[in-house]
């Protein structure tokens, strides 16, 4: 068996046979990841959580998965993976939040306390547009980009959601 | 003893409160806004009512439906928890005059308290040291350009009614001041349902450093030693510890009569924090009453083996206070970590989400107040505060690194957590040699990043381990055929041997 992952913008291989050794409550495998070969064990504790044995390495794995992304946790470390093949029908959290530079936009739920500009107005990079509020902390939203403000969406008082845009700006090229 | 109390709050401190209600005998009512059906302080309680939906001016804030759901329970006694309503004046009149126990101070008292400019006026009255700053509350943007003036620059903007660093700014010039007046006077109202603020010189370098302490209805007071809490990121607290470092037993003595004092003075009972700010030369100031029960009120249960809400509820029942000072010790050292649902990467702004997974931290000298569990959905409308990992240990020394390896064993998949800077935190070098001012983040942890996999897992080989355990996750879940294993499960003898009774062969 044959998986891709997506970590911090590498793509990585696995690649897991079957091993000849047999051992009561647990599976043994030879994996394969680059130049590398493993020769290991795993005994499933619960739905979320493997013991994996190496070279006489005992690890604890505490693993989730949502959407596409993994979350394998180990030793005091998460690490994020991404199905490569069910990536590339999904936005990455990232884009949303910053990859789009004409759209003002919140990376999560919240309330606009105040539209610091009007239509028309000329803006610069990394000058406050909109203040939003959420889990009572109250956060700025820059603009990414130099342009002039074409439209505003919402206003005090409204409940706004991650994507959705709050200020569109027309952007010098 | 009251027979059943309400909890007006949510949470990890409403568990907290729940436990001790059981451990006494009494039943527990909680109260909970629409998003809140499913958190584990409805699960725990006796009694659990619904008072509305989920902003808290509808629900946590509403002092009408607590009341009404104190009554249709027949609820004896309100626990306010922290936060929300805990230190409104307002509230606690209201359940006098509804003849239901409010546990905490009369309001009388808590109106003085509560109120940071009427207590610094008090409590200057009497020759108590406090630090320079303006005579009263505002809500006039140009009033506090005055004052700032007045009281020369840099100068910390707070709110009038309440704190957790809500509202708090540092000011260092003219240029800054109206919009952070502004913002600031809307996070109190936000918060407290007030928006008045106040101004104090800003004390660079500062620890802040804080006494409990406990008070009967009929004049009896006593302190339970100090807290360090000088950990701070955006004046919010992250990690407190008991004792602190920067107390000899004279200052600790000095500054806990002082903190009777202020008790006395301002007629205040039951459970509350007498917080000062001690500067770089030993001397200290008073701050404010912290007229509630605390975030942080576990490290001093552990280092003084108090149960402090179990004393709330017997205070607010009318016991006589049974404990005198000099039965009271500081024993070992505890450090407490509040876990928030933050992310790291994009400057610890709160992460709202499910939390696919997770276990708790536990083992000896590890206390974990916890109010989520696997599969618990962190909702965007109230405070980020998840739960609270404290550690206790004979040494200082011994609890950081207590408190570090349950850190580094404490997985919470799904939302972003601070769970990693916490850790780092506590093994820095300037942490373990104790030298911690209110700049301590800031000046230490400036550039702080979560680690990349660069710096950790490639070099530890744990990204290859979690590429396999993702792999091998991945089949499961999608109950593959094709994951090619040759173990055959071998049938337990239970499966084979058919029915058996003990003893079948000795008719």
């Amino acid at each position: 068996m044959e998986m891709e992952y997506l970590v911090e913008g590498k793509t990585y291989t696995v690649k897991i046979d079957a091993d000849e050794n047999r051992q009561e409550k647990a599976d043994c495998f030879k994996a394969t990841i680059g130049e590398k070969q493993y020769q290991f064990n795993v005994a499933p504790i619960s739905d979320n959580c493997f013991s994996l044995l190496y070279d006489n390495n005992s690890r604890i794995a505490y693993v989730a998965e949502a959407e596409g992304q993994i979350y394998v946790h180990i030793d005091g470390i998460t690490i994020n993976l991404e199905d490569a093949v069910s990536q590339q029908k999904t936005f990455s959290r990232d884009s949303l939040e910053f990859g789009v530079k004409d759209e003002v936009t919140t990376s999560m739920p919240g309330k606009v306390v105040k539209v610091l500009v009007k239509e028309g107005d000329k803006v610069q990079a990394k000058q406050p547009l909109v203040i939003v509020e959420s889990m009572k902390m109250e956060n700025e939203i820059k603009s990414l980009t130099d342009g002039f403000v074409k439209s505003i969406h919402f206003g005090p008082g409204d409940l706004v959601e991650p994507g959705q845009p709050i200020i569109k700006l027309e952007v010098d090229d | 003893m009251f027979k059943k109390t309400l909890i007006a709050n949510r949470g990890e401190i409403s568990v907290r409160v729940i436990r001790a209600c059981r451990e006494l005998g009494i039943t527990s009512v909680a109260v909970y806004s629409t998003v809140d059906r499913d958190s584990m302080h409805v699960q725990l309680a006796d009694e659990a009512v619904c008072i509305g939906e989920a902003s808290p001016e509808k629900s946590y804030l509403n002092i009408d439906a607590i009341i009404n759901a104190a009554r249709e329970t027949n609820a004896e006694a309100i626990h306010p928890g922290y936060g929300f309503l805990a230190e409104n004046h307002l509230f606690a009149e209201r359940c006098e005059t509804e003849g239901i126990a409010f546990i905490g101070p009369h309001s009388k008292a808590l109106k003085l308290v509560g109120d940071k400019v009427a207590s610094r006026k008090v409590t200057e009255a009497v020759g108590i040291p406090i630090i320079p700053g303006m005579k009263g509350k505002s809500t006039d943007v140009d009033e506090c350009m005055v004052e700032a003036d007045k009281i020369g620059f840099p100068v910390l903007l707070k709110a009038s009614a309440g704190g957790g660093g809500k509202g708090m700014r540092v000011i260092y010039s003219k240029d800054e001041l109206k919009d952070a007046v502004e913002a600031g006077m809307r996070e109190a109202k936000s918060a407290f349902g007030d928006p008045s603020v106040y101004l104090e010189k800003y004390i660079e370098q500062p620890r802040h450093i804080e006494f409990q302490i406990l008070a009967d209805k009929y004049g009896n007071a006593i302190h339970l030693f100090e807290r360090e809490c000088s950990i701070q990121r955006r004046h919010q607290k992250i990690i407190e510890e008991s004792p602190s470092t920067a107390l000899d037993d004279d200052m600790r003595k000095r500054m806990g009569d002082t903190a009777l004092k202020v008790v006395r003075v301002s007629e205040y009972s039951n459970a509350g924090t007498v917080e000062f700010l001690v500067d770089e030369d030993k001397n200290f100031y008073f701050l404010e009453v912290n007229a509630r029960l605390q975030v942080e009120h576990p490290v001093t249960e552990l280092v003084t083996g108090i149960d402090l809400v179990h004393s709330q509820l017997r205070i607010a029942a009318g016991e006589k206070l049974w404990l005198k000072q000099h039965q009271l010790h500081q024993n070992g050292h505890s450090i407490e970590c509040r876990i928030y649902a933050e992310d790291p990467q994009h400057n610890f702004l709160p992460s709202a989400g499910k939390i696919l997974f997770m276990k708790e931290p536990s083992g000896p000298g590890i206390r974990h107040d916890c109010g989520i569990y696997s599969g618990y959905n962190v909702s965007v409308y109230y405070d980020p505060i998840l739960s609270k990992l404290i550690a206790w240990a004979p040494t200082r020394e011994t609890c950081c690194k207590r408190v570090a390896s349950a850190l580094a064993d404490f997985p919470i998949l799904g939302i972003k957590t601070n769970i990693e800077f916490l850790h780092d935190v506590i093994t820095h070098p300037e942490f373990s040699a104790g030298n911690t001012f209110t700049d301590f983040i800031s000046i230490n942890m400036a550039d702080w990043r979560p680690k990349s996999l660069d710096q950790s897992g490639l070099a530890n080989g744990i990204l290859d381990e979690a590429l396999i355990v993702a792999a091998v996750f991945s089949s499961s879940i999608k109950k593959s055929k094709t994951l090619p294993t040759k173990t055959e499960s071998i049938p337990s003898p239970w499966q084979t041997l058919g029915e058996w009774r003990i003893g079948i062969g000795l008719d």
